[in-house]
Formats: C-alpha cells, sequence, structure tokens
C-alpha cells in the first residue's frame, strides 16, 4: 500500500509538468496583454511595450517558462501583473482560507443531506419519500448556482432580512453561500447514493440478511451502504476539489474574497502567473483527491488490493 | 470594552460638535440640497459604507491609478495642487497651493504650497514632493498609464518617447533625460513648473490623483508601500486598513489642514458586483448604490426608492468610432463622409436611451457631453433624422459608386460579455432597416478587441471617454488632434484650433475656439455619437451633505469631508 501510494505520489511530478506546459502555451497562444485596463481607455502601445520589458514578457516564450519553473523551485510564484505589488502567493495566501472554509462546508453539508436523501429513495423506491428525494435531486442538478445564489438573497435577504447580502465575516454570512454552493453536490451526493443502494438491494448476500432476521438498520448500514458506498466516494473526490478551489459565481454573488474568482478573472485579464498558479493549485488537489479516493476504496472494499 | 468604544465615540462627537462651533457651517456646499449645517442631530455612529469594486483597487500608488476603484479611494486620501468647486471651476480651496502665478508668455506656473501642510504620518509636504511625483510619473520605467497628461512638461516628451524606444535606453540616458525636466523646487513652498509650450488647460493638470506630492521615503519603503500599515496621505482622509478583495477603511487624517472630516470612517466594501451593491442597499449594507439598468424602472415605480434617487450628468461619452485609416490593410465604405453622416443620423439615440438603456443619459450629438463647464448642448450634432440619412445615404452609394445600399456591408466591433451587445444589436437593426446596409457584429473577448483596435479595427467600433479633468482639451486634442486619435483621423485645420485655444489664457476666450472645434469633428464624423453617460445612484436618506459632480469617479468622492449622518433611525 506504502509503495502505492508513493508511486502515485511521484507520479504527481510529470502530471504538473505536463499540465503547466499546457497552460502556459494556451493562455500565452490567446491574444491580449495583461496590463490592459479593465475601463475604456486602451493604454498607450509605449507604456504597453515597457511593461512587458519590465516583466520579461517580451523573451520568447521557451525563456519565460523556464524562467517561470526557476521561480517556482525557490517558491516563488512571480508577480500579479494585474495587480500592482502583490505577489501571486500573497493573493492565493490572502484568499485561499475562505474559499477552504466555504468548500468544506458545502460538502459536508451535500454528504449530510445528500447520502440519507439517496438512502431513503432508495429504501422506499417509487413511493412518496422517493419522489420527493428525486423531486429535489433534479432541483438541484438542474438549477444553476447563480440562479438559486441570487434567489436566496432575494428571498432570505432582500426580503426577509435574515442574513446579509454579501461579505465574509461571521456564520450568518456563511450560510447563503454554502447553501447555494452545496445546491448541486446535495443532488449529486443523493443521485449516486440511490443509484447504487438500489444495485445493492437486489444483491445475494442483503436477502441472506434479511433472510437471517437481521434488523433492518444493520442490513442497510452494514451490509447494503458500504458496498454501495464505491460509486458514491468516487465522486466526492473531485467534488471537494471543486469546492474547496472555489465557484466563481457563488464567490461573486456574495462577494466573498476567495480564490475562485481569479480563477475566471485571472483568464480574462491574461494575469499569467495567476493563472498558471491556480491552474496548477486545481491539478494538484485533483490529483490528490483522486488518491485519496483511491486509497479509500481499499479501505471500503477490502476486496480491492493495490500491488 | 463596550464602555470603552462607546465613551470613545462620545468623546470624539464632542470634538466634533464644538470644531463645529467655531468653524461655522461645515458642509459648505451643499448642491444636492439636502444638507445643512450639523448640529445636534447627527448619528452617533458617523460610518459612512460605500461600495468599492468588484475585485481589489488594483493599486492606491497615485502614479499609476487608473481605475474607478482607485481613484474613489485616491480622491480622500491624496489631494494635488488645486481642487474643484462643485459647479467644477478650478479653485486653491481644497488643493494644496495657496495660491499659483503663471509667467506672461504663459510658459512658466509658480504655485505656492499652503503653509504648515503636512502628510498623515507628520512629514511636511514639501515642493521636492512634487518634482519626485511628477518625474517618477513620466520615468519610463514607472510606466504609468497617465504619463501623458504631463506631456507639455519641459523635456517630458523626450522621455516619454523613451518608453516606446525601439532599443531601450539605459538608466544612465533616462536619469540625464529626467533632470531635464522643467520641474522645480525653489524653496520648500514654491513649486516651479516649465512648460515647452503655453498650455492653459495645464493648471486642470494640476487637479489630477498622478499629480499629488509623494515623498521619496514613502516609495522606498518597498513593493508594499501601498498597504495601509505604510501608506502616506496628504488629503483629508487616510487609510486606515486594507484587508485586500474585502475592505478598505479610511479615517480622517489628522493633519489635513483643513477643516476635519465630519464622518469618523468610511468603510469601502470590496467584492461585490453592481447587482450585487443594488442588493446591499436594499438590505441596508451599503449607503449608496448605483442603480443597475435592469432595476431602473422597478426604483422609478417605488415611491419610496425613487425619492432617494440622485441623478445627473456624468462627463463620459459613448461612441462608435469610424475606422477610416487606409493604411491598415483594408478599404472601408465608412471612409465616406457623406455614409458616416447617414449612419449618424439613422441611430435613434433617443430609443435606444428609452429602450435598451432604461433612460439614463441623454442622446449625444457631439462628442463634449453636456454638463462640462462652458458646454451647452450646442444642437449641431447629427441627431437621429432619417430623411437627412437617406439624402446622405444617396450620395454616398453614388461617390463609391454603388447601386443599392445592399452593397455595403459593414463590420461592428464590440467587447463580449460586457452589456454592451443590446446596444449594438439596437444600432444593427437600426442600420439593417432604416439605410438597408449590411451590419455584422463581431464580439471580441476584451483583451482581443483591444488588441483588434490597436491593429485593424472593425469598419466601426464602440468605445467610450471619460473625462480625466474637467476642460476641453482632455476632450477634443487629447482623442482627435492628428497626434492622438484612432482609426487614422486627422484634421490639420482643428488642429491649428486647437493649439489656438491651448495658448489663449482665460476660459471664456478658450470655450468659442473649442466650440469651432467641436463643430469640425461633428461634420468630419470620425465617430457616431451615441449617448452621454447619466447618473441614476440611490443614497440612504440619512446621508446629509454629499455633493456630487459630473466629474466624480464616484458618487460624491471629491468632497467626503463635507459629508454626515444624520439619525439613521429618523431617516
Amino acid at each position: 500500500m506504502t509503495t502505492y501510494i508513493i508511486r502515485r505520489v511521484a507520479w504527481l511530478i510529470p502530471v504538473v509538468f505536463v499540465v503547466s506546459v499546457i497552460t502556459f502555451l494556451l493562455m500565452h497562444a490567446a491574444p491580449g496583454t495583461p496590463f490592459q485596463p479593465v475601463s475604456d481607455r486602451p493604454l498607450p502601445p509605449a507604456v504597453i511595450e515597457r511593461l512587458e520589458e519590465q516583466f520579461g514578457l517580451n523573451e520568447p516564450i521557451y525563456i519565460q517558462y523556464v524562467n517561470w519553473v526557476g521561480n517556482i523551485l525557490q517558491g516563488d510564484l512571480g508577480p500579479s501583473y494585474r495587480i500592482r505589488g502583490r505577489g501571486v502567493s500573497d493573493i492565493i495566501a490572502d484568499n485561499m482560507w475562505a474559499s477552504v472554509q466555504l468548500g468544506t462546508m458545502s460538502f459536508a453539508l451535500a454528504v449530510i443531506l445528500g447520502i440519507p436523501l439517496g438512502v431513503i429513495a432508495a429504501l422506499r423506491q417509487n413511493k412518496w419519500p422517493d419522489y420527493l428525494s428525486t423531486f429535489i435531486s433534479v432541483i438541484g442538478i438542474a438549477t444553476p448556482s447563480f440562479v438559486l445564489a441570487v434567489l436566496l438573497v432575494l428571498i432570505f435577504s432582500v426580503t426577509l432580512h435574515w442574513f446579509p447580502t454579501s461579505g465574509w465575516r461571521g456564520p450568518e454570512y456563511w450560510v447563503l453561500p454554502v447553501v447555494a454552493l452545496s445546491g448541486y453536490g446535495i443532488a449529486q451526493v443523493a443521485r449516486y447514493t440511490r443509484a447504487s443502494m438500489l444495485e445493492v438491494t437486489r444483491r445475494d448476500y442483503v436477502r441472506t440478511a434479511q433472510s437471517k432476521g437481521l434488523k433492518e438498520r444493520s442490513i442497510v448500514t452494514v451490509h447494503m451502504l458500504r458496498n454501495a458506498f464505491i460509486p458514491v466516494v468516487t465522486i466526492l473526490g473531485p467534488l471537494l476539489a471543486g469546492l474547496i478551489t472555489g465557484s466563481f459565481v457563488v464567490e461573486s454573488v456574495f462577494a466573498i474574497p476567495g480564490i475562485g474568482r481569479f480563477f475566471v478573472d485571472a483568464i480574462f485579464q491574461r494575469d499569467y502567473g495567476l493563472i498558471m498558479a491556480v491552474t496548477l493549485l486545481y491539478a494538484v488537489l485533483i490529483a490528490v483527491m483522486n488518491l485519496v479516493v483511491d486509497v479509500a476504496y481499499a479501505w471500503i472494499d477490502p476486496r480491492i488490493r493495490y500491488s | 470594552m463596550w464602555r470603552r468604544t462607546s465613551l470613545g465615540v462620545i468623546t470624539s462627537l464632542a470634538l466634533v460638535l464644538a470644531a463645529c462651533g467655531e468653524g461655522g457651517s461645515p458642509s459648505a456646499a451643499p448642491a444636492s440640497g439636502q444638507s445643512a449645517a450639523p448640529t445636534q442631530d447627527m448619528d452617533p455612529d458617523q460610518t459612512l459604507v460605500l461600495a468599492s469594486g468588484a475585485t481589489d483597487p488594483p493599486t492606491l500608488d497615485p502614479n499609476l491609478a487608473q481605475d474607478t476603484s482607485s481613484v474613489q479611494v485616491l480622491s480622500s486620501v491624496q489631494r494635488p495642487l488645486l481642487w474643484f468647486t462643485p459647479e467644477l471651476e478650478l479653485t486653491t480651496e481644497g488643493g494644496l497651493a495657496e495660491s499659483y502665478e503663471i509667467s506672461p508668455d504663459g510658459q512658466t506656473i509658480t504655485f505656492t504650497l499652503r503653509e504648515g501642510i503636512a502628510y498623515s504620518n507628520g512629514d511636511p509636504i514639501v515642493a521636492e514632493d512634487f518634482v519626485f511625483s511628477w518625474r517618477r510619473a513620466l520615468d519610463p520605467r514607472t510606466a504609468a498609464p497617465y504619463a501623458y497628461v504631463l506631456a507639455d512638461v519641459v523635456g517630458a516628451g523626450d522621455v516619454l518617447d523613451m518608453a516606446g524606444a525601439e532599443d531601450p535606453p539605459g538608466d544612465n540616458a533616462i536619469e540625464e533625460a529626467l533632470d531635464g525636466l522643467g520641474l522645480s523646487a525653489v524653496d520648500e513652498r514654491t513649486f516651479e513648473v516649465s512648460l515647452s509650450r503655453p498650455a492653459a488647460y495645464f493648471l486642470f493638470v494640476a487637479t489630477i490623483w498622478i499629480t499629488v506630492p509623494i515623498q521619496e521615503s514613502w516609495v522606498e519603503i518597498g513593493e508594499d508601500f501601498t498597504e495601509a500599515e505604510n501608506y502616506v496621505s496628504s488629503g483629508p482622509f487616510m487609510l486606515e486598513t486594507w484587508a485586500h478583495d474585502e475592505e478598505i477603511t479610511l479615517v480622517p487624517n489628522p493633519n489635513w489642514y483643513g477643516e476635519a472630516p465630519l464622518l469618523e470612517t468610511i468603510r469601502l466594501t470590496i467584492g461585490a458586483d453592481p447587482d450585487g451593491v443594488y442588493r446591499q442597499y436594499q438590505n441596508g449594507e451599503v449607503d449608496i448604490s448605483a442603480v443597475p439598468g435592469a432595476n431602473a424602472e422597478q426604483v422609478r415605480n417605488d415611491p419610496e426608492l425613487s425619492a432617494q434617487a440622485v441623478t445627473g450628468d456624468v462627463l463620459c461619452t459613448y461612441y462608435l468610432g469610424f475606422d477610416q485609416d487606409p493604411d491598415d490593410g483594408d478599404e472601408s465604405p465608412v471612409q465616406n463622409q457623406a455614409l458616416r453622416h447617414a449612419i449618424s443620423q439613422a441611430i435613434d439615440t433617443q430609443g435606444l436611451i428609452d429602450t435598451v438603456r432604461q433612460g439614463i443619459g441623454r442622446p449625444a450629438d457631439s462628442f463634449i457631453p453636456v454638463g462640462m463647464p462652458g458646454h451647452e448642448d450646442y444642437g449641431f450634432g447629427l441627431g437621429y433624422d432619417l430623411d437627412a440619412a437617406q439624402t446622405n445615404l444617396e450620395t454616398a452609394l453614388q461617390e463609391l459608386e454603388l447601386d443599392s445600399a445592399s452593397d455595403i456591408s459593414l463590420t461592428l466591433g464590440v467587447n463580449a460579455d460586457a452589456g454592451h451587445e443590446p446596444i449594438m444589436e439596437f444600432i444593427q437593426a437600426n442600420l439593417q432597416q432604416d439605410l438597408g446596409i449590411n451590419v455584422e457584429i463581431e464580439a471580441q473577448e476584451w483583451s482581443v478587441y483591444l488588441q483588434t483596435l490597436a491593429e485593424n479595427p472593425q469598419d466601426m467600433y464602440r468605445l467610450g471617454w471619460c473625462a480625466d479633468y474637467p476642460h476641453p482639451n482632455n476632450w477634443l486634442y487629447d482623442v482627435w488632434s492628428c497626434d492622438t486619435a484612432r482609426g487614422g483621423y486627422c484634421n490639420e485645420e482643428m488642429d491649428e484650433i486647437l493649439a489656438q485655444a491651448q495658448i489663449t489664457p482665460e476660459l471664456e476666450d478658450q470655450l468659442p475656439l473649442y466650440e469651432q472645434a467641436q463643430q469640425m469633428l461633428v461634420e468630419d464624423a470620425p465617430a457616431a455619437w451615441i449617448y452621454w453617460y447619466g447618473r441614476f445612484t440611490l443614497v440612504k436618506p440619512y446621508v446629509q451633505g454629499l455633493v456630487p459632480t459630473a466629474a466624480d469617479s464616484s458618487l460624491g468622492d471629491m468632497f467626503m469631508d463635507q459629508v454626515w449622518i444624520s439619525p439613521r433611525d429618523e431617516a
């Protein structure tokens, strides 16, 4: 097992390398420069040239890549081309925590609500709890988070004044964004749980357990849920990675100082250093989560062995 | 803890009241008409909450700032030599200069600084700081986007040219060129600027945020000199905290020479887009919010909200430029003047404002917007007139040797996903239905669009212009002179008039010249003028003493020192 984990971690290096090369080439292939303002006032070409020279963007692209890798190896993520005087490391350090909080809470909510919802739906298949659960899931999957987010604000902030519309200063600020962000996750977890629970319901060992006269609770938790968990765990890894790296939409609607908005803004603003940093962060997170998932398989199902 | 806080509030409130007793009315210029001298009816919590931008202000370095959110903060925490009255007339009141003198040849301006003025860190503000600041703004290594406003300073042309030189000059050459600039600190209180030609508009340059004084020792702190703990302010407020992407707080600068601001704190919250700010306003989280276009009707129909609305002109013009440049590789029918006139006259600008723009703004028929001092709506523009448009179209077809309007196909460039597409579609419909010419909209992402503009623009391209300083020079010369215009436009006759205006000392004598120049510009039609921006902003009723002007980058930001809060529960 340990060798397996070490091997998988070692594989991270080529993966990150390939991701970084592709991202680097793609973002430099897009026309434009990081130095244009967002206002209707294009900068004089002379100023842009000067800035590109200052930041080394006039060098051939492979030199730029080598420089960038060199800096990374020294722990320097480089400057933000957009935001003067702040390094990419500062920006990520300042904004990561809010995203991690938001993502973990949303993930927890998705698991806590999604799994019971799926289990109940499967156990009462084609009865009203199933229909209710399916209804919630379909709504959750079909409603984009920006609709859900704005709807929540209009109802619970603007009309009822229960929660603030935006910000990230304390528990009362967390409620709406967490609900908005977890909507899709709840639905997804519930659907997967229901489907795989239904599959194990028809298995021989479940019938055996029932005929042995075991209590339903123990059949469900010990025999069914554990076996039904593998497909669910498969989606939980990427779900957590996605939630932690933030959501552009939810962070924008609720004005949360997180990392999610930089995914989109950095690309539109051609803030090269920031694009590289957030993309790699995401790649590493996804890779690590997938590893965690694979390790969890072996723990959940002893039949799975890695060599 | 609680007791201590509330005692603090009471003490400072008492101080404010005492200051009012001695100094008379603190809100000297209530332009909004809602202000009265505050006495006992002030709210104990003098905190104004404003929305900054959807993202962090890119910089608070005065030499480098260019975005609205940066300027919003700088207007309160920094001060240039001169300032404005609420009517946008130049004045020393509120500026750091006590007086200025222009030499008889018009080429030397001598500013005398006020006595005993100091920064928030206690250091005196001296003439040398202006020399340092202006020199730094022009230094090509700073790469300041707005450096061009200083182009008329002696030697500035050479320095600006260095920025775009094929072979970048070395540090020694740059230093040498900077030493040749016509900037000098004669003594601690005398700052002298030599101009390469008489430039009557130049006093207005001394009002722009990039020209505020900067201490060399401040910048030398290093990269993070603009962080709150290092920030040095010369204005009525100073930076107290800057939690990146979250909030900026300003508090009164104890060393400000003028009357102390009435507010105890200005909180600028960061992160919400315009729709989000509007929701914050409805939920009582911010005190001022622009009305998003989609909500304009709702606000007008709501008696409570409409009473909180502040409307007015904004010094910005939205236009469609014509690519007349034959050198960028393509022949365009818009090189034909009659066709440009036809297009201008076929766009139903009032209809556009009423529908797409939800009634915010005014139809434009020339470049300089209404609201500019000395500028009335001349009415000489090419307004919406379908008959005239048809006549012009026929002339154009003859001159272009085309059989019918459907032989003309034009591209219309716009930056995507910034709310401009509906406006372009409206214009496209006008031109296709009423003139019969084909118009294809090319929506490009902003970075791509700017590159297209620089290299080979569409036949028609959308842009806007907002005043850096409220003087016609910033409109006609800075945008449409042969040196500056895009789209290959150049009218030497107009340039001569503009040059004449630049050496005419008095504004009232300049205005007829600018009017003449603008008439030429409208006749040449290097662009179709679409609309002048308007303001439609909600202000909570307890916000008192707000002084909106047409030049605000955000409502009331030039006179935040006069704002105060009346009791919130009564409002």
